[in-house]
């Protein structure tokens, strides 16, 4: 019995639910378990049949399973479903086993029955989640393009639809690189992003342009997931993409098509003029060539009626039938005439399109317009020029008849009507068979005929015999015009008639022309002067055929150079005179010749010219006057006088220049007798060479002699005579003088000149001496002095040469600078020669080369001078040791006074303010006050004694400059003054420039400037101390500018002078020392310093240095 | 007869000794101070001869103010003879002068002195200078002993 209450305490625990029926289906026990499950309690289902938790559906089961278990089968965790007493039914899983009697026979069946209801709902779930995955694999299967690729981009997936875009087959893509389909067209920048975008376990969404196994392009829109491994990284990716190729195909078009229309809109706006209106005819848009063409600005036309470039050219009806077109809402063409802005007016090619809405009524009128103004002003012009011909026509005095094709008069002229023998309207309509029966059968109309039909023009003579019998000759022109036939018609009967009179004439001439022996030619009256006929003679003078001539012109035979003067003499000829002329005319082969002509109008206007060849009589006479002229020319241009006498010493010729250089004229000459105008000295000497030259013929004998001017003077003449009476050709003495008067005059001077200079030379003090070019320089010439200087006479001298007055020792110091002296230099030196006993002279020299080459020296003794000069040397050497003695001793001496001044005044002021302190206490006020007193002047003086030793010090400093950046500077002496002083000034300096000078002294000017601003401003509310700097012209200018008591600029010369004041020590403390070392240390760079103010309003100091 | 002595004052004039000695006392570092009124006294006592031959010469001041201008023995020579002796060439010497101008100051330092001192006409800025100088050296300075 134990054991049995175990096993019902287990039962009673347990969680299943355990119950036990019989055979039949009565359940027999019932744990708390079951009726958690179940909800029945015990004694609900004691007894009662299984089947009550059993739905009806699946009573059948049971029976099966009480079938299994009676044969002692054992049914495990069968599961199955059954139902709560509410109803509700319950997922089980259930174990059954056989209950046994003792003796082994089935009786019953025990039952665990646990609850499986939440493991099925979720099975459940999974199975329905299962489905649904499916459900929407398949859907995407159908629907999308799929592919599954590893982390490394290799397929691993793809769906049908994948395969059927790309037309591969599912085994060319498994394994390969997603690549595979790559178009190429996306950047690479693209890819990369998208690669980053999953790689990072990112959703990546976008559209891939890929490409299909054959090539084609396809468009799918993509999302590619990447699938995330545990740890959150990309193992695979899964791309769902869908077909957009269509889309984007229609995307492109759309882009193209609105690409295509844009580049219609441009072209239209780069060749049309275009403008829109509203249906008002209010302007809403105009392109630019609108704008250029109406010459308005586009604000002018916006909003503007389109009536404003109306010309108002066209009438009323023309625009409202234009108006009626479009407003129907069709579209107008047609030519209008358009005003421009500035009144000129254009003509365009315009076309209306309305823009009508769903009601067929237009919104908007759009126009399109050329620029026809060209084209319209042509045709404009044409007319106009139409009537002109027809004027003229009319008024014309040759016939113009118009035959259309049917041959009746068009037009007739007045001329043609006069000629015709009929009235004009007899004419006008009628035909010419009409007027002229017959016509059709004469020549003349096969003529007219054939230029009628084919269209081509003609122009001959004819005689037209008149129906009354009369003939008469006219010229015919005839030309095929639009409306048919033009004829012009000149009568010529007189013409004709005089022609032949003329003919019979002519025959008799030719035969004379053609035998002259002189050259004969006609020309015709034209300007051209066509040459018409030339006799056998002119052509051979001409070397042209008969045939080669008459094509010719009387240009063609006459040089370029002569046609101004032929066309001259034809306008001569055709006032009806007969001219004679030379002239040259070209032949053939491009000679001159040289003719004689002379040349008259006939009277049929022809020029008829005779002519002979005169050549060779011109070129002789060329030569003669050539030959005589080079004579003449070389006589009568030369300088010389040339005059040839007879034998009676006669002039018989005289060259122009006899004349100039002796005054006298030809007339003059010949009365006077050659020999009595020669110098009274030189007649005998005259008479002598004509005696000679006589004697002589042939030989040129030398003359030199004076003869006189026509003013008296005489004129010295060099040359010749020659005596050739007895060539046949001259017969007399040709004589050839030259004026050498100046030449003369020169030498003259020129011995003076010597004499004079000589006498310089001889007499100067100044050693003179030359020596000649060569290399030794041997002497030449020396004058007195020199040989006194150096001691030789002057045959001694002349036997030296240069360097034997020169020290060998100083030519190497400072050698001969001959090259320099060649090129033309005068050279200056000092140096010493040598006297012919051997001592030296200290001489200052200058050398010079002469036009002959020889050298000249200039020596100057200064030995004296030298001498002089070392003496000043020493003076100078010994000046300046006494002045650093004197420098010494005023230093030791300052020394002294400033210790030997300040030591009694430091007692003063020591004992003095023992005084107080000791016994302060014991005096009254005016005691201590007379202390006090005793003390500050004690300060004082010794504040006195040390800005005089200080001024002082100044004068004996040597300054060192260097670069001074002023900044700096000031900022050091703002730190030292603010260390000593006390003040409230704002003192401001910036960017100042950089100054070369001496530091201490610079230092010692600024600090004495800026403390004296600090001083002179120390009362203001607001002390204010400006220091800038500024450069200019290689200076330096600082300026200290402060707001104090400034100064009165009529005492400015005495603010930098010694213990000079402008305040009283009460107002102002000082000793009047400051500015007078700024003075100091300003002169001691060269620089200046200078200060202006006015009182109370400030002072402003300046330091210039500079820069350099 | 015993020569303890701190400072050493050099001096020919009474004046500025007592003012020397005046400005010492208000910075009471005149304990034992020895004021000598010439160059060859000052130099006996240093080194214990003539009248101060009895002085015992080891006991060496621990500083010397002296005075430039004297008569007779300069400030010059005491400092040479004071600063080529083994004995007493460590002695600080301050040299005493009328004007920082004075030329003589390039070559006392040239010499060896380890300072100088302006004596100022203005009493008190006199007494601020000497003061200073006395406290520096006979405080903190330790005589190189």
């Amino acid at each position: 019995m134990e054991s049995k209450a175990v096993f019902e305490s287990i039962v009673n625990s347990s969680h299943d639910a355990i119950l036990c029926k019989t055979l039949d289906g009565k359940i027999i026990s019932w744990n708390p378990a079951a009726k958690i499950i179940f909800d029945y309690d015990a004694e609900e289902v004691l007894d009662k049949h299984i089947s009550i938790l059993i739905p009806p559906h699946l009573h059948g089961e049971e029976i099966l399973i009480l079938e299994r278990i009676s044969a002692g089968e054992h049914i495990k965790h069968y599961e199955t479903e059954r139902i709560r007493k509410d109803g509700t039914s319950v997922y089980v899983s259930l174990t059954i086993s056989p209950l046994k009697d003792p003796s082994g026979n089935v009786i019953g069946a025990s039952k665990i029955i646990r609850d499986i209801s939440e493991k099925k709902a979720s099975e459940q779930n999974i199975n329905n989640f299962v489905k649904e995955i499916s459900d929407y694999k398949f859907a995407l299967d159908q629907s999308a393009i799929v592919a599954i690729t590893d982390q490394k981009g290799i397929i691993q997936h793809v769906n049908d639809n994948f395969c059927r875009i790309s037309k591969y087959s599912r085994e060319e893509l498994i394994g390969r690189d997603h690549r595979i389909i790559n178009s190429g067209h996306h950047p690479k920048a693209f890819i990369k992003s998208l690669w980053e975008t999953i790689a990072g376990g990112k959703v990546w969404k976008g559209e891939l342009k890929n490409k299909a196994k054959d090539g084609t392009i396809y468009w799918v829109d993509t999302t590619i997931v990447p699938l995330l491994n545990a740890l959150g990284k990309p193992y695979q990716y899964l791309a769902i993409r869908s077909d957009i190729t269509d889309r984007k195909l229609t995307e492109e078009q759309l882009v193209n098509f609105v690409k295509e229309v844009s580049d219609y809109k441009f072209a239209l706006d780069e060749s049309a003029i275009v403008a829109i209106t509203d249906q008002k005819g209010i302007i809403q848009h105009v392109n630019d060539n609108f704008c250029r063409i109406s010459k308005y600005g586009r604000e002018e036309l916006i909003g503007q009626d389109h009536r404003i470039i109306n010309s108002g050219h066209h009438p009323k009806a023309f625009i409202k039938s234009l108006w009626e077109t479009i407003t129907g809402g069709k579209v107008w063409k047609g030519e209008l005439k358009n005003k421009a802005k500035d009144g000129t007016i254009y003509w365009v090619d315009t076309t209306i399109v309305p823009f009508v809405n769903e009601l067929g009524k237009p919104y908007k009128y759009l126009a399109i317009r050329s620029d026809i103004t060209n084209r319209k002003l042509t045709e404009e012009q044409l007319v106009k020029n139409e009537e002109k011909f027809r004027y003229t026509l009319d008024h014309m005095l040759e016939g113009v008849q118009i035959h259309d094709f049917d041959w009746r008069y068009t037009y007739v002229n007045e001329a043609l009507v006069k000629d015709s023998h009929y009235q004009k309207e007899e004419l006008l309509g009628h035909t010419l068979m009409d007027k002229y029966p017959g016509i059709e059968k004469s020549d003349l109309f096969k003529v007219l005929d054939r230029c009628m039909k084919e269209r081509v023009s003609k122009q001959f003579e004819t005689k037209f015999t008149f129906p009354n019998g009369t003939v008469t000759d006219f010229e015919l022109s005839i030309q095929p015009v639009p409306e048919g036939l033009f004829i012009l018609s000149i009568n010529i009967t007189q013409r004709k008639q005089a022609e032949e009179k003329q003919k019979a004439s002519e025959v008799y001439y030719h035969s004379v022309i053609k035998q002259a022996n002189d050259m004969i030619y006609i020309v015709d009256g034209s300007d051209k002067s066509r040459i018409i006929d030339m006799n056998q003679s002119g052509c051979e003078l001409l070397g042209y055929s008969k045939e080669e001539i008459v094509q010719l012109t009387t240009y063609d035979i006459i040089f370029e150079d002569d046609y101004p003067s032929s066309a001259s003499r034809i306008e001569e000829l055709r006032t009806g005179k007969a001219i004679r002329l030379e002239r040259r005319l070209k032949r053939k082969n491009g000679e001159a010749i040289q003719i004689e002509a002379s040349a008259k109008k006939l009277d049929d206007g022809k020029i008829m010219v005779v002519a002979r060849d005169i050549s060779e009589r011109k070129k002789a006479e060329e030569r003669l006057a050539a030959s005589e002229k080079r004579f003449r020319t070389l006589v009568e241009n030369n300088f010389d006088m040339i005059s040839l006498l007879d034998d009676k010493l006669k002039a018989v010729y005289r060259s122009p220049s006899a004349t100039r250089i002796m005054g006298w004229t030809d007339e003059e000459y010949d009365s006077l007798d050659g020999i009595l105008n020669t110098h009274p000295e030189d007649i005998e000497y005259s008479l002598s060479i004509i005696r000679t030259a006589k004697e002589n013929p042939s030989k040129p004998i030398p003359v030199r002699l004076r003869r006189q001017h026509k003013n008296g003077y005489y004129i010295w003449l060099e040359g010749t005579i020659t005596n050739l009476l007895h060539d046949e050709q001259i017969k007399s003495y040709v004589t050839n003088f030259r004026d050498i008067t100046e030449q003369k005059n020169a030498e003259e001077k020129l011995k003076l000149s010597e004499a004079y200079y000589r006498s310089i030379i001889e007499q100067a003090n100044d050693m003179i001496y030359i020596t000649d070019g060569t290399a030794m320089g041997k002497l030449i010439d020396i004058n007195p002095s020199c040989c006194a200087m150096l001691g030789y006479t002057k045959e001694e001298f002349l036997k030296l040469k240069l360097t034997d007055l020169l020290f060998e020792e100083d030519l190497k110091e400072s050698p001969l600078r001959k090259h320099e002296i060649k090129s033309g230099e005068t050279t200056r030196n000092e140096r010493r020669l040598k006297r012919k006993d051997g001592k030296a002279i200290e001489t200052e020299s200058s050398c010079k080369m002469l036009d002959d080459g020889n050298f000249i020296v200039f020596a100057h003794d200064i030995t004296e001078r030298k001498k002089n000069e070392q003496e000043i040397t020493a003076l100078n050497e010994n000046l300046e040791l006494r002045v650093k003695e004197r420098t010494q001793e005023l230093e030791a001496f300052s020394y002294s006074v400033s210790h030997d001044l300040r030591a009694p005044l430091r007692a003063v002021n020591g004992y003095a303010q023992m005084l107080r302190e000791d016994y302060g206490a014991s005096f009254d006020g005016e005691a201590n006050r007379i202390i006090e007193n005793i003390k500050s002047n004690a300060t004082k003086m010794g504040q006195l004694i040390d800005d005089l030793l200080a001024f002082s010090r100044l004068g004996r400093k040597e300054i060192q400059k260097r670069d001074i950046d002023l900044n700096e500077l000031l900022e050091a002496i703002v730190i030292d003054i603010n260390k000593t002083t006390h003040h409230k000034a704002a003192i401001q300096f910036k960017s100042l420039h950089k100054v070369k000078a001496d530091y201490g002294l610079l230092y010692q000017a600024m600090f004495n400037l800026v403390s004296n601003s600090i001083k002179y401003s120390s009362k203001k509310e607001h002390p204010a101390i400006d220091i800038s700097s500024k450069e200019e012209d290689g200076k330096i200018t600082i300026s200290i500018k402060d707001n104090g008591a400034g100064f009165d600029m009529r005492y400015a010369d005495k603010l930098f002078g010694v213990f000079q004041r402008l305040h009283s020590q009460e107002e102002f403390d000082g000793t009047g020392v400051g500015l007078a070392i700024v003075q100091r240390v300003i002169a001691k760079h060269n620089g200046k310093v200078w200060a202006e103010g006015k009182v109370n309003q400030g002072a402003t100091f300046y330091i210039s240095l500079n820069n350099n | 007869m015993k020569y303890e002595t701190d400072i050493l004052l050099i001096e020919d004039s009474a004046h500025d000794a007592e003012l020397t000695i005046r400005a010492l006392k208000k910075s009471n570092l005149v304990n034992t101070l020895v004021h000598l009124k010439n160059g060859a006294e000052a130099l006996d006592y240093i080194f214990a001869e003539g009248e101060f031959s009895d002085r015992e010469i080891s006991n060496v001041p621990k500083v010397i103010l002296l005075d430039l201008k004297m008569p007779k023995l300069g400030g010059i020579e005491v400092l040479k003879r004071l600063k080529s002796d083994e004995r007493t060439k460590k002695i600080p010497v301050i040299v005493l002068t009328s004007s920082k101008e004075d030329p003589d100051i390039q070559i006392c330092y040239g010499l060896g002195a380890n300072s100088y001192v302006v004596k100022p006409v203005e009493f008190d800025d006199f007494v601020k200078a000497v003061s200073n100088l006395g406290l520096y050296w006979m405080i903190l300075n330790q005589p190189p002993v």
